[in-house]
C-alpha cells in the first residue's frame, strides 16, 4: 500500500456522513438567496445609472446646445414657495410646463404634467404618502388615484423630495395622477401637501413654470 | 435564466452536495454548526449569482471552492476574534474544536496544522482531489500545493509520534 493510499484510508475515517439538508434549510437558502439577488441587482442598477449619469455629464459638457432651447413665445417666471406645516418646514418650488405643447399652445391629449421639488429643512425625516397629496381647483378637491411610483416618495425621505405630478390623465402621464380634472384649468393651481401630523400646505402652481430651485428664474418655451 | 429554473438547479445541487460539503467544512473548521452555516451561506451566494455566472462547467467544484474560501475566511476572522477576546480576558472562542468519534488522534493532529496545510491535506486525502485541482480551487500554484502537502505530512508524522501507524507506509 502506498503512503497516499494509507493516508487516504485513515483520513476517510475522519469524514462523517452528513444527512441531506432539511426542508427548512432549503427554504432558508432560497429566501436569503432571492433577497441577496434583489439587493445585488439593485446595486448593479444603481452603478449603471451612475455610469450613465457620468457619461452624460461628460458628453453634455462638450455640447453648446442650451438645456432649454429658445422658443418663439417665451415667458419668464420665477418659482419659489416657502410654506410651513407644524414643525416641518418646507421650502420648495412648484412649477408646471405642458409637455408636448404645440405651437398654438394646445394641451396634449394625455393631460399635463409638472414637476415639484420640496426640501425638508427640518431636522427629522418625513415620508410623504399618496393620501397626503391632493389638488384643489376652484374649491374642488382631487385625490391621487393612480400613483404608479408610490414607493418612490414613500421610501424617499428627507432631505429632498422630488416627484412629478400629472393632471387629468388616468395612466401614462406620470407618477401622480389626479382623476377627473378638466384640461380647462384655472391657474394658479393649488397643490396641497400634508406632512405627517401637520396641516396641509398649499403650493401654488403657476400656469407656466418648471421645477427649479426656490427663488431662481428660468426661461421657458410656453405661450 | 428563468427564476424557476435557477431555483430548481440550486435546490438540486444543494440536496446533492450538502452532506459532503458540510462534512468537509466541519473538518476544516472543527465546528459542525459553523460548517452548516458556511455551506448555507455558500448556496445563498450561489443562488444570487447563478444567472450572472453564465454556464458553470462544474457547479459542484465551484460551490466547493466557495465553501473552502468561506471556511478560511471564517477561521481567520475567528483568530482575530480570539485575540481580541484574550485582550479582554474573555475565554469563549467563536470556534470550538470538536473531536469526531473516529480517530481522535488523527483529528487532533490535523487541527494542529496551519490552515493552508490543513485545507490542502483534507482536500487531497478526504476529497481525493488532485494537486492541480486543489491549486485551482484555492487559487494557488501547483508547486505551493505540493509544498503544503509535503510539510503537512511531515507535521502529521511529528504529531502522531509512535502511533503514526499507517503513515510510515
Amino acid at each position: 500500500m502506498s503512503e497516499h493510499d494509507a493516508l487516504q484510508d485513515r483520513f476517510k475515517g475522519l469524514k462523517e456522513t452528513q444527512p441531506g439538508p432539511t426542508e427548512a434549510q432549503i427554504a432558508s437558502v432560497l429566501r436569503r438567496g432571492k433577497r441577496r439577488r434583489v439587493a445585488s441587482l439593485a446595486g448593479a442598477g444603481l452603478g449603471m445609472v451612475a455610469i450613465v449619469a457620468i457619461a452624460w455629464s461628460v458628453l453634455s459638457s462638450f455640447s453648446d446646445t442650451p438645456d432649454i432651447p429658445p422658443a418663439r413665445n417665451e415667458k419668464r417666471v420665477t418659482a419659489g414657495v416657502d410654506v410651513r406645516s407644524g414643525d416641518v418646514i418646507f421650502s420648495g418650488s412648484a412649477g408646471e410646463c405642458w409637455e408636448g405643447v404645440s405651437a398654438a399652445g394646445d394641451l396634449p391629449e394625455d393631460g399635463c404634467r409638472f414637476s415639484l421639488g420640496l426640501t425638508n429643512t427640518s431636522d427629522r425625516e418625513i415620508v410623504l404618502r399618496s393620501e397626503d397629496i391632493y389638488l384643489e381647483v376652484d374649491g374642488t378637491r382631487y385625490e391621487v388615484v393612480n400613483n404608479e411610483y408610490s414607493d418612490y416618495y414613500e421610501a424617499y425621505y428627507g432631505p429632498n423630495f422630488f416627484f412629478e405630478v400629472s393632471l387629468g390623465a388616468r395612466e401614462g402621464g406620470g407618477p401622480i395622477l389626479f382623476e377627473g380634472l378638466s384640461r380647462d384649468l384655472t391657474f394658479p393651481l393649488e397643490l396641497h401637501v400634508r406632512a405627517p401630523g401637520g396641516e396641509p400646505v398649499i403650493i401654488e402652481i403657476p400656469e407656466c413654470a418648471i421645477h427649479t430651485e426656490p427663488g431662481t428664474s428660468i426661461t421657458l418655451p410656453c405661450d | 435564466m428563468r427564476a424557476e429554473g435557477r431555483e430548481a438547479q440550486v435546490v438540486a445541487l444543494f440536496r446533492a452536495e450538502y452532506g459532503s460539503l458540510a462534512s468537509l467544512a466541519a473538518l476544516i473548521t472543527g465546528d459542525r454548526a459553523l460548517a452548516d452555516d458556511i455551506v448555507m451561506d455558500a448556496f445563498v451566494k450561489l443562488y444570487a449569482k447563478w444567472g450572472s455566472l453564465g454556464s458553470i462547467d462544474r457547479p459542484e467544484f465551484y460551490v466547493k471552492a466557495m465553501v473552502v474560501n468561506l471556511c478560511r475566511s471564517k477561521l481567520r476572522r475567528g483568530a482575530v476574534e480570539r485575540r481580541v477576546n484574550a485582550l479582554f480576558h474573555r475565554t469563549r472562542s467563536s470556534i470550538e474544536s470538536e473531536s469526531p468519534m473516529k480517530d481522535p488522534e488523527l483529528w487532533d493532529a490535523v487541527q494542529k496544522l496551519p490552515l493552508g496545510q490543513r485545507t490542502c491535506v483534507l482536500l487531497h486525502y478526504v476529497e481525493d482531489m488532485r494537486e492541480s485541482d486543489i491549486a485551482d480551487l484555492m487559487g494557488r500554484s501547483v508547486g505551493t500545493v505540493k509544498s503544503q502537502l509535503h510539510h503537512a505530512r511531515e507535521r502529521l508524522r511529528e504529531h502522531l509520534g509512535p502511533n503514526r501507524g499507517d503513515l510510515d507506509v
